[in-house]
């Protein structure tokens, strides 16, 4: 059977990954804290019927050789950790980190994750937790007679009290990772660490690399639409181009089977 | 028999290979690194001493024309500009490769997406995985917040027929060819598209079914001419 028609096959759905990962970025344009996803592929498997610089007949040099590769294939997806925008929202409680690093959330079930998504409000204890209510590790409770809360660059966290002094209640810490990339998405914008990523090391913000904190601002995806949609176009006419391929294959075979009457 | 009749099989098998490398290339458009093959028929002339006997054999040959750059702006995404390749140490030794989507692991070692190791010019360079900025040099140079710390090595062959497609699509040397010095150089936040252009890509494969077509019917018609004899 003619190999193109399954080669082809292997570019279609690839580009199908393609579409599904852009569809996905772009329905995280607003999702504070989103990093978007890219695809990288690899090509698969290539038969050599012939290497080069075999001898082929009357002591002449075969110069160059067959090779036919089989396709392509999804080798892997990667979080692009770019930055993304800081947006004001006037909200003391939205921590923003410009530069690298994550906060560090902990799951009722006491297994940390790590997001970029600051979006903090207070429990009935004072607690700062996350949007779904998981606490942020570092444990800081505000209390419940404090007029105001300040959070500084370096990640301090000092409740105004009655006689219009700041009292420290806490830190917020940064945790920076070897290797980011290497994070596993767990959904909600929320990553765990894995044997790629490296432990976390925790920070104190602003310093030794670590991002700084901008209280009152919560980062935007680094989702550029523009820059989605020009993939996307590209993704839709390899697919096209690679079924073309198929049907130029099968109307191949199909002469070869009109040559038998 | 005719030759003719297994000179059209020949040239039907040689432009079914040319879509089949042409669909391969197609597929890889968004493969990263990934240079296009060629196909390259040619007459087996002294194939056998009868002239007759004429065929045409199908041959691949790499095309390692440059691919256009997309900005990525990640610190250890590099793409080479002019003629050469990293070199990375793959589980079966050295292989060469033009995909630079590299990354630094919880060791401090730079590797390749899949793992393997980029090597060095000389003893490998450890980088500080969450220490100061990295940033690569034209010339493969690797400095850390102003320390150099290394140079990566880079390499180039004399020509196309010295890279080997391995059976995982990674490009090998060939046996008895040697590296050269490379003038290639590296711009860091960039990767490097497929060199394929899918509009040649497509003529390419329209002409070798219109081949594939004109051989058939002459086939069809020297396949005839005998029946013809027959009755």
């Amino acid at each position: 059977m003619i190999r193109s028609l399954y080669t082809a096959a292997s570019g279609m759905k690839a580009q199908q990954f393609q579409v599904d990962t852009i569809a996905n970025n772009i329905a995280n344009v607003n999702t504070a804290g989103f990093k978007k996803s890219q695809l990288s592929f690899r090509s698969l498997l290539y038969q050599t019927y012939r290497e080069p610089g075999l001898p082929i007949a009357n002591n002449q040099n075969d110069v160059t050789g067959l090779q036919i590769g089989s396709g392509t294939e999804v080798s892997g997806s990667r979080k692009l950790m770019g930055q993304g925008i800081l947006e004001p929202t006037g909200n003391t409680l939205d921590l923003g980190i410009e530069g690298p690093g994550f906060f560090e959330i902990t799951l009722p079930s006491g297994e940390n994750r790590y997001t970029r998504n600051g979006t903090f409000r207070q429990d009935s204890e004072g607690r700062l937790v996350t949007a779904e209510g998981y606490r942020l590790s570092d444990q800081i409770a505000i209390p419940g007679d404090a007029l105001g809360v300040t959070i500084s660059a370096d990640g301090t966290v000092s409740s105004l009290g009655a006689n219009n002094e700041l009292t420290p209640v806490g830190a917020v810490r940064i945790h920076i990772f070897a290797n980011p990339t290497g994070l596993k998405a767990m959904g909600g914008s929320y990553y765990s660490k894995t044997g790629s990523s490296g432990d976390p090391e925790a920070r104190q913000a602003a310093t030794q690399g670590a991002g700084e904190l901008k209280s009152g601002y919560l980062e935007r995806s680094n989702v550029e639409t523009v820059d989605e949609l020009v993939a996307l176009i590209v993704a839709q006419r390899n697919y096209e181009v690679n079924s073309r391929a198929i049907r130029v294959s099968d109307e191949m075979l199909a002469q070869v089977t009109q040559l038998v009457q | 028999m005719d030759v003719g009749l297994y000179r059209m099989v020949a040239a039907m098998r040689t432009n079914q290979q040319r879509v089949e490398i042409v669909a391969s290339n197609i597929a890889n458009a968004e493969t990263l690194g990934f240079k296009r093959m060629l196909h390259v028929a040619h007459g087996a002339t002294d194939w056998a001493a009868n002239q007759g006997h004429e065929q045409v054999v199908t041959g691949t040959a790499l095309d390692l024309q440059q691919g256009i750059f997309m900005y990525t702006g990640a610190p250890t995404d590099l793409a080479l500009d002019g003629e050469g390749f990293f070199l990375l140490d793959g589980p079966n030794g050295e292989v060469m490769t033009r995909a630079g989507m590299f990354q630094i692991s919880a060791e401090g070692v730079l590797t390749s997406a899949d793992g393997s190791p980029v090597v060095w010019e000389g003893s490998r360079g450890r980088i500080d995985p969450t220490g100061g900025e990295v940033k690569f040099a034209g010339n493969g140079q690797v400095i850390q917040g102003g320390q150099p710390i290394g140079r990566l090595k880079l390499v180039n062959v004399e020509r196309a027929g010295d890279v080997v497609v391995d059976s995982d699509g990674r490009y090998t040397l060939r046996s008895g060819a040697e590296y050269i010095d490379s003038e290639v150089t590296v711009n860091q936040g960039f990767l490097e598209r497929a060199n394929v252009q899918t509009v040649d890509e497509l003529v390419e494969m329209i002409a070798a079914q219109r081949s594939f077509e004109m051989a058939s019917q002459t086939f069809k018609l020297i396949s005839e001419s005998y029946q013809r004899l027959n009755r």
